[in-house]
């Protein structure tokens, strides 16, 4: 195995190195594809300060480590109880990748009629049909070097179809399993496509096994059909080194809905960037988040939202709690373009400070060329209210208990937007346990 | 026949209204030749009889100059600029000794002070205003300079503080914004021909709103003002800009630049109305406003607030700055920025806090109506040592018609836990029922919009000495006109 430094040329070298066994190596299409993405990819290189996209997140720790691509040979697990899972088994259906790599023993077989869940190295090696449609390049490709890496060098992720007019009953829980070998890297790419007038919760749960250090660079495309609903819910709980970088990419038709959370308080270095393209009438979009950081961890969040028909709607509310040395991002762009009438835009992120060496950052950004429009954004930051901790206090409680409690109010209001019961009951244990285990 | 002659005239009005201050007074001047070379800095620098220090570090700004890049982080669709075509200095002719008094000034000069409005002589009376009238690059006149003089304050054009208070430019000048800042603020250092130098001496509060008039007049010329105020401690005083400009069709390139300095306990307060030619109805022509504004507060207590009106330019680059420095210093920002035709606007404003306890306020309204673009850009850094630091931001905008464009872009950076930031912006059009409710009561459409958006600035407009506040609300309504209908 050789082990190579992350930075661009690092990069191509392993590109270079692997473009023969990657899967697909012998479609032609996808060959081109990904010949075509690295030379984008070496074209602009990994993003720096100064690349206006990324000028609060700086990859330089990630330059420092050496990466190595996934190895192929399975980690072998007893049964599938050894794996964290979010909701109680039985009330989801649950898919296992383990490091990058699809399980198949691992997942649930049996899935409800009307969902087809495949991975993509099956997708592929069965001829990779309809995928082509799937991995068209994104507009503005040349601000995403990080997709552009992905596709060059994907080698597994899911490709999920829902079938048009199924509710699907339970949620699928999808459980990214990495850290199996130090100073790996990932790129997953999936395809979520839930066809018209159909219901369904995907929730992705990204967690490890112990403290090793990997880079997760993942990419998905979400098309949402007329009148569909996606509620796309993400737990970012991984170690304490790890790199974290996804982009999800997704296209709400008619009267359909795109509703997504992200709870963070995993990873060294992560950047969750969501951009939503709202493409016809009456579609909606809810971008909502929390995020907890603490000690040297750094967390972005990156959303762009493009409102490109009229009566559009959009909602974003996210909350973050820093502690130690650690360092938010928060960069939200609604764009109303100008046929976009009737739009309504509504943004804010609040963060609170806990410590003295903590840091956020924060640019809303609203770019609107259509008059008859209501948007807005609000942001703040600052510490807990010394009021409030003082009544607390003066009731009894000791300080650390207070300040918990106050914190724990403060971002249980971002978890309220979550519709699942479980899993919303399920993040307020986990804001709960993080707090008490960083009492900051 | 007569009705139709009636129409025409009517009409002829009509297009003369649309830009009230659009025209040339003919006056011989004296030119450098055009375009920019180190021979074209030692011209000026001759031509103001200045001293060897002063031209080394215009020379050191125009080598820096040719190694930096065009800033191009604006949201402004920006033609190239030859800085080959233009002029670069140029003075009344007539100007050469300089008058003593009002009566030596040239007639014609005059004239076109009563064509803007504000006629020299009754203004010497009107309220106290001393104004140092900037026509194209020399000082006219500097009216009330020994009234003040007598309290201690120095108000004179920059050319003759380099020569008369050389200590106090040296020590200020390029403190605040360095050479090598922007591309524009180093072009300024460089070439700049005139402006203001204002110094504050402790304890005294300055008997009476300062103003300067700045006006282009020569076609060709770019205008490159540069002021510099320095409040000493306890210090106050109110600084008014205003500026029209005749209409012409090519481009004119604007790079101004202003410092701020302010010590203990002292305060300054700027005030800016910009109504320059914007270009005709399809953007051809109009002025280039490139500035680059930027106060201290230097000691404790200190405070800087900067109040614009901008509605006029093709294109408008400007980020009035405040480096909170001092202890429990206060930064303001109060802008109304109205776009209208293809204008482009990209204006905002800095605020940097690195003392303790600092606080600092930004009210911005952004109007766009017709084809243009209106972009709010800022930035709130709070520094790790700045304790207890306070900021509140609100910038609206709104929407007139639906070919025109709205924008926010705000950084904002904490780095103390003990800062308390809160931003907020809203996007929205005049609301139909506001338009109805006016309608209903027999006033005209156009008026409506006028009563609505100057309800819409009011926040800010208030913030405006007197003297300007009433001339502002005309303004807003007449860059307005035409955007409905």
């Amino acid at each position: 195995m050789v082990t190579l430094s992350s930075d661009k040329e690092a990069f191509i070298a392993q590109y270079d190195q692997s473009k023969d066994h990657l899967p697909g190596s012998d479609i032609a299409w996808l060959a081109e594809l990904r010949a075509k993405n690295i030379a984008l990819f070496e074209e602009v290189g990994l993003p720096t300060g100064k690349t206006e996209l990324w000028k609060f997140t700086n990859l330089n720790p990630l330059k420092k480590q050496a990466f190595s691509p996934p190895s192929l040979e399975e980690t072998i697990f007893a049964n599938s109880n050894e794996l964290p899972r979010l909701l109680e088994e039985g009330s989801s259906h649950r898919l296992v990748f383990i490091d990058g790599h699809y399980s198949a023993d691992l997942s649930d077989d049996k899935l409800p009629s009307g969902v087809s869940l495949q991975s993509l190295s099956s997708v592929i090696s069965a001829g990779a049909i309809g995928l082509e449609a799937s991995i068209v390049p994104r507009e503005r490709q040349e601000e995403q070097p990080l997709v552009a890496l992905n596709t060059a060098l994907m080698s597994d992720g899911y490709v999920l179809n829902i079938s048009k007019d199924v509710s699907v009953d339970r949620p699928i829980e999808i459980l990214h399993f990495g850290g199996g070998k130090a100073e790996q890297s990932y790129h997953n790419r999936n395809v979520i496509s839930v066809a018209s007038g159909s219901k369904v919760t995907i929730i992705e749960n990204v967690t490890d096994r112990n403290d090793n250090v990997y880079f997760s660079n993942s990419v998905t495309e979400v098309s949402v059909g007329e009148n569909a609903t996606l509620h796309h819910y993400r737990v970012q709980a991984s170690n304490k080194a790890a790199f974290l970088v996804s982009s999800t990419e997704a296209v709400v038709n008619k009267g359909a809905s795109y509703d997504s959370f992200l709870l963070n308080t995993g990873a060294r270095l992560s950047r969750t960037e969501t951009n939503v393209s709202l493409i016809a009438e009456n579609s909606s979009c809810h971008l909502n988040g929390a995020y907890m950081g603490t000690d040297d961890q750094h967390c972005d969040i990156t959303t762009r939202v493009d409102h490109k028909s009229p009566h559009t709607t959009c909602d974003e509310v996210i909350k973050g709690v820093l502690g130690g040395k650690a360092r938010g991002v928060f960069q939200g762009k609604i764009i109303v373009h100008e046929l976009a009438q009737k739009t309504v835009g509504n943004q804010s992120h609040r963060a609170m400070l806990l410590s003295e060496r903590a840091e956020v950052d924060v640019k809303p950004e609203l770019e609107i060329f259509a008059d008859d429009v209501i948007c807005s954004h609000g942001c703040t930051s600052g510490q807990i209210d010394k009021e409030q901790l003082f009544y607390l206090r003066s009731r009894g409680l000791s300080t650390d208990q207070a300040q918990a409690l106050l914190v724990n109010a403060f971002l249980a209001e971002a978890v309220d937007a979550v519709q699942n019961e479980g899993l919303k009951d399920l993040l307020l244990v986990r804001i709960s346990d993080w707090l008490e285990q960083n009492p900051n | 026949m007569a009705a139709t002659q009636e129409t025409v005239e009517q009409v002829q009005k009509l297009e003369m209204d649309k830009y009230k201050y659009g025209f040339v007074t003919d006056i011989e001047t004296e030119k450098a030749p055009k375009g920019l070379s180190e021979d074209t800095v030692r011209f000026i620098s001759a031509k103001k009889n200045e001293p060897e220090w002063m031209l080394e570090w215009r020379l050191k700004a125009y080598r820096l100059w040719l190694t930096m890049p065009e800033p191009k982080w604006g949201k402004l669709d920006l033609p190239e600029i030859d800085y080959q075509d233009s002029y670069y200095f140029s003075s009344p002719k007539s100007m050469e000794d300089r008058p003593q008094s009002l009566d030596e000034v040239d007639p014609e000069l005059l004239r076109t002070y009563e064509k803007l409005g504000i006629p020299i002589k009754e203004q010497e009376v009107l309220a106290g205003v001393a104004v140092d009238y900037v026509f194209d690059s020399v000082s006219v006149a500097t009216t009330f300079r020994k009234q003040l003089l007598d309290v201690g304050v120095i108000f004179c054009p920059i050319s003759e503080a380099i020569q008369d208070y050389p200590e106090l430019v040296k020590k200020y000048m390029g403190s605040v914004v360095p050479q090598g800042d922007n591309k524009h603020a180093c072009l300024n250092s460089a070439v700049f021909t005139d402006g203001s130098f204002v110094y504050i001496p402790k304890g005294v509060r300055c008997p009476m709103e300062l103003s300067t008039y700045f006006r282009i007049n020569e076609l060709n010329t770019g205008q490159f003002e540069r002021t510099l105020i320095v409040a000493d401690e306890s210090s106050y005083v109110s600084y008014l800009e205003g500026c029209t400009a005749p209409q012409r069709d090519e481009n004119q390139l604007h790079a101004a630049v202003v410092e701020l300095i302010v010590m203990d306990d002292a305060e300054i307060k700027y005030s800016t109305v910009q109504n320059w030619y914007p270009g005709d109805e399809d953007g051809k022509g109009g002025i280039f406003n490139f500035v680059t504004k930027r106060g201290i507060c230097k000691g404790k207590n200190s405070k800087i607030s900067w109040t614009q009106v901008e509605t006029g330019s093709a294109i408008t680059w400007k980020y009035p700055s405040c480096i909170l420095q001092g202890d429990n210093s206060v930064g303001e920002f109060y802008s109304v920025a109205i776009t209208n035709g293809r204008q482009q606007a990209d204006t905002g404003t800095k605020m940097i806090h690195l003392g303790k306890n600092t606080t600092s306020r930004i009210i911005s309204k952004g109007i766009s109506a017709g084809k243009s673009q209106n972009t709010y850009r800022g930035l709130v850094r709070v520094a790790a040592k700045a304790d207890g630091a306070r900021n509140f931001t609100q910038c609206d905008s709104l929407l007139v018609g639906q070919t025109c464009g709205a924008h926010t872009v705000p950084y904002i950076e904490s780095k103390n836990r003990s800062a308390r930031l809160e931003h907020e912006a809203t996007t929205s059009k005049i609301s139909d029922d506001q338009l109805f409710y006016c309608r209903q009561r027999g006033i005209s459409e156009e008026d409506a919009v006028g009563l609505v958006v100057n309800g819409f600035c009011r926040e800010v407009l208030q913030e405006l000495p007197m003297e300007f506040a009433v001339e502002a609300q005309q303004l807003v309504k007449i860059s307005l006109e035409g955007s409905v209908g």
